[in-house]
């Protein structure tokens, strides 16, 4: 059985000479997949040249490294729904699409979930940005406007129920007598969408790997399980990206036009939980590609903010999921409840449901987990008009699995907030373009939490422009040097030889307890400077002595984690210190020291630029229209 | 508690090998967490997971002999060993690959019709109990792989390449109950092997997604195959050997 990126490589490289890296042959130029056929049509760039005479060094020992480069217009990084929303537009503009996905495809990100996931939707194209689904309170409206003009005025570019439909998902939630399902959501007054049509479309039931199934009928190919470490530099512009296959550990340099970074938001950072942190997005999303624009002089922006819900936190081996867990999000918050069993939300009809909860929690209305309680004991509780059908299932599956009766008498299941998207990304402008040109990206832009639809929406724009870019951009010569000492810095991690080294989980661990411990329930100058001195210390004492304890390059965790986490670190230092910075509370992000939202002084954006190997921080005012 | 894991590295080892750990057990500890344990505090495991709650597929493993995702599966504080999913290649320890298995569910699981489908058709009602009530639930196959993992039909030498395995035949069964699909599925199910099955009620003793109801499906399928007078088993590709 071969994989699906083995099975388009002309060659593979194998001996090695001698103090100097071997670039495999030009491995493929957008080679079709075709589902079911046994191979794929592969064209060997035969024009490949040499690679320069760059060694590397590790243990003092000469160490002979070899990786393959693939070739393509438009790489896209991330098979989520940016990814697939700039996929289908570069590719229907005529582009060679190459993605490439750290996890195995249809298996990874929110999209590789098989959960009912909840759409969005004007019911006509808005008006204006204002009324657009993917604004956002800090978001920069001329990009958001672009985007707009961009989806245009038919209401069906902006139909993502229709959408769903046509990608190959079946019908959405329906009632008891056949009918369509839409439930109108709350809280269209603040950045939301359509006050004046009532509220934002919302259906259930969209299930993304019906989605993901079509893209790969395209021409697009598809390289998963490889993780990129780095992108790729040439003289001030981006040429790609640097990464690894995980399974095999064979290092990989992808060569394109124009580079589309969509790799998800790092909630890693949010505590830790049996098996996962507190926070239902997924283990691979660890802010890489956004932690390597920021090491090359990208601002990093929103990094103050996350989107956070409420899910069941015991039992603790199902992890803070989703999709194990019971929660409730906006539009189901009847049956959370505090330790006195007040249904404490049911009187409030704030858009940002975090704070009524976190203040509750401050209140001492607590339980000793630190979060709330959802009581589904009474037999209501049990309609899937009420409960979203996800969690639904769960108490079904906690009874027969784990012999947990959620619906017995006096039963409260704890829950807390979790994190499932992360705000910190690379800033882009306008036109999702990077400060590195030939870099886009589809989230730095000053919003404050992502959905699907937004997504969707914004990655097919960076896709027209990353196209537009490649046009005239010529990458045909360039110079390997850059990504061969990204390839010499992953070696060293894995080769690394310390004594009394600590395993990378538990560097990992320290970061996750030390963030969560100062950000839950809320924040405030003295514990976010308590957090960032010890990140500090992580950073200068354990990060020096991390060590992989499997030195094998097949399919190695540790290997893994340890690259991530210099990542991880990036990002929760931008986080910690723009919180520190931004002396106010806005939408879920909350300081008991400033607890007001202070619109005079915080409605600007936050920037963490890398200078002189120090984070800076500055306001950035919100672009405007 | 005794923990036996399989490890195999195929770039090192001749052959996969057992090796036995001892953790200290948890309250609902799931076969996840286990792995997790031994991997954080005896020695490195290669597993893979993504949505700790049955619906990425990736977690997938033997426990105790009997598929299932780790992340959903209790495990009793008593010896388990826990091995990479039967049948498909190891990449290592208990990682393994079901590229071509997902890619093939894909192909079948495509919609098969000829117009474009309109807003109106999206808005259509739809027979609550006979249409959307089947199909809702498996809507929830993760393409885990545990069915095909523990399915006879498929593994079974006399009967290997006749029968696609219930993970597809949930696809087919997917978009015979898809009110907007057109394709003849009752055809496809049948030429993929709906009579190769022995309903032996395996896969839904050990899917994860609770709600789908494999052998109900299969009955329905065969009832419209019967009805249509499709009721051969599928012949094995090569007639000799
Ligand atoms: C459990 C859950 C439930 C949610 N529910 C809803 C909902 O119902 N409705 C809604 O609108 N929104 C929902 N959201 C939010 C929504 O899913 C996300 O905003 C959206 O999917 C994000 O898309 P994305 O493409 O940015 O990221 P992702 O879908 O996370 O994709 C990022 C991809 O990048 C890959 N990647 C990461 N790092 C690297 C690397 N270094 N190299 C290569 N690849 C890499 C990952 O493997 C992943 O596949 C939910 C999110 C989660 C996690
Ligand atoms: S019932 Fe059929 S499909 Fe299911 S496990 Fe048995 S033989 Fe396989
Ligand atoms: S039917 Fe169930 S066991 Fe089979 S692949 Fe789907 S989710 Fe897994
Ligand atoms: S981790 Fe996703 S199914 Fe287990």
């Amino acid at each position: 059985m071969l994989k699906r990126d083995e099975r388009c490589k002309a060659s593979a490289s194998q001996g090695v000479s001698r103090r100097q890296f071997l670039k495999a042959g030009g491995i493929l130029t957008g080679a079709a997949m075709f589902i079911g056929a046994g191979l794929t049509a592969c064209s060997n760039d035969s024009t490949s040249q040499s690679s320069g005479g760059t060694n590397t060094q590790a243990n003092g020992k000469e160490t002979l490294i070899s990786y393959s480069v693939y070739d393509t217009d438009i790489l896209i990084i991330g098979t989520g729904f940016g990814g697939i929303g700039a996929a289908l537009e570069a590719n229907a503009k005529g582009a060679k699409v190459l993605m490439v996905d750290k996890g195995p495809f249809e298996f990874s990100g929110a999209a590789g979930m098989n959960w009912d996931q909840e759409v969005t939707w004007p019911n006509t194209a808005p008006e204006g940005i204002t009324k657009c689904s993917f604004n956002d309170v800090l978001a920069n409206q001329k990009l958001v406007s672009n985007v707009h003009q961009f989806l245009g005025k038919d209401a069906e570019a902006w139909n993502a129920a229709l959408w769903w439909v046509r990608m190959g998902n079946t019908t959405w939630n329906r009632l008891s007598n056949g009918n369509f399902e839409n439930l109108i959501s709350a809280g269209s007054d603040e950045g939301g969408v359509g006050a004046e049509a009532g509220g934002v479309n919302l259906v259930q039931r969209g299930f993304s790997r019906h989605i993901q199934d079509t893209l790969k009928t395209q021409p697009i190919t598809i390289i998963d399980n490889t993780m990129i470490t780095d992108i790729f530099l040439d003289n001030g512009k981006c040429v790609g990206a640097v990464g690894y296959q995980v399974q095999t550990g064979e290092y990989r340099v992808f060569r394109s036009k124009a580079t589309i970074a969509t790799a998800g938001a790092c909630c890693q950072m949010y505590g830790w939980l049996d098996v996962h942190p507190i926070g239902m997005n997924t283990p691979d999303n660890t802010g890489d590609v956004d932690a390597a624009a920021y090491r090359h002089g990208v601002p990093l922006v929103s990094n103050e903010f996350f989107g956070v819900d409420l899910i069941s936190v015991h039992p603790s081996s199902l992890g803070a999921s989703f999709n194990a867990g019971i929660g409730a999000d906006g539009n189901h918050m009847q049956f959370v409840c505090d330790k006195d069993g007040e249904f404490f939300m049911r009187e409030t009809n704030a858009y940002d449901v975090s704070r009524p909860i976190r203040d509750r929690i401050l209140a001492g209305k607590g339980g000793e987990h630190g979060g709330v309680f959802i009581d589904l004991t009474s037999p209501e509780a049990l309609d899937r008009t009420k409960l979203r059908p996800c969690y639904l299932r769960n108490v079904y599956m906690w009874k027969e699995k784990f012999n947990i009766d959620v619906t017995q008498s006096g039963y409260r299941i704890p829950v807390s907030l979790e994190c499932f998207e992360h705000g910190g990304a690379f800033v882009i402008d306008e036109n999702c373009s990077s400060s590195i040109p030939g870099l886009f990206g589809t989230r730095g832009y000053g919003l404050v939490k992502g959905h699907i639809t937004q997504q969707t929406f914004v990655g097919a724009f960076a896709g027209l422009k990353a196209y537009e870019y490649a046009q005239d951009n010529d990458v045909k010569k360039v110079d390997w040097t850059a990504a061969e000492a990204e390839i010499s810095r992953i070696d060293e991690i894995r080769t690394r030889e310390v004594s009394a080294g600590i395993r990378p989980f538990e560097i990992r661990h320290k970061i996750q307890n030390n963030f969560y411990d100062n950000w839950e329930p809320a924040t405030d100058a003295a514990k976010l400077q308590k957090a960032i001195a010890e990140l500090e210390r992580i950073k200068k004492e354990d990060l020096p002595k991390q060590y992989v304890a499997d030195k094998s390059a097949t399919f190695n965790r540790d290997w893994k984690d340890a690259i991530e986490n210099y990542n991880l670190i990036d990002m929760t230092e931008a986080t910690l210190r723009s919180a520190l910075m931004r002396e106010e509370s806005r939408l879920t992000f909350y300081r008991t020291d400033f607890p007001e939202q202070d619109d005079k002084n915080w409605h600007v954006n936050i920037y963490c630029k890398l200078n002189n190997g120090n984070m800076e921080l500055s306001k950035s005012e919100q672009v405007l229209v | 508690m005794k923990v036996t894991i399989q490890k195999y590295d195929p770039a090192v080892d001749a052959l996969p090998y057992t090796k036995d750990y001892d953790i200290p057990y948890t309250e609902n500890m799931t076969a996840l967490k286990a792995i997790l344990d031994v991997h954080e505090k005896c020695e490195p495991i290669a597993f893979d997971y993504s949505c700790r709650g049955r619906v990425c597929g990736r977690c997938s493993v033997m426990v105790n002999g009997t598929a299932g995702t780790a992340c959903t599966t209790a495990i009793p504080d008593k010896a388990v060993t826990i091995e990479p999913l039967r049948g498909f290649r190891i990449v290592k320890d208990l990682v393994v690959d079901k590229t071509e298995f997902h890619d093939r569910i894909s192909a079948l699981e495509l919609r098969s019709r000829a117009t474009e489908i309109s807003y109106e058709d999206v808005l259509a009602p739809v027979d609550y109990d006979n249409v959307f009530m089947k199909l809702d639930p498996l809507e929830w196959c993760a393409r885990c792989g545990s069915c095909q993992a523990m399915c006879p039909a498929v593994h079974d030498a006399s009967s290997k390449d006749t029968y696609l395995g219930p993970a597809g035949m949930i696809a087919i069964g997917l978009r015979f109950f898809d009110p907007y699909d057109t394709g003849d599925r009752i055809s496809q199910a049948v030429q993929e092997g709906l009579w190769n099955c022995i309903m032996c009620g395996m896969c839904d003793e050990v899917c994860p997604a609770l709600e789908i109801e494999h052998i109900a499906t299969w009955t329905k399928l065969r009832e419209e195959a019967t009805a249509r007078n499709l009721t051969q088993k599928k012949a094995p590709l090569l007639p000799f050997g």
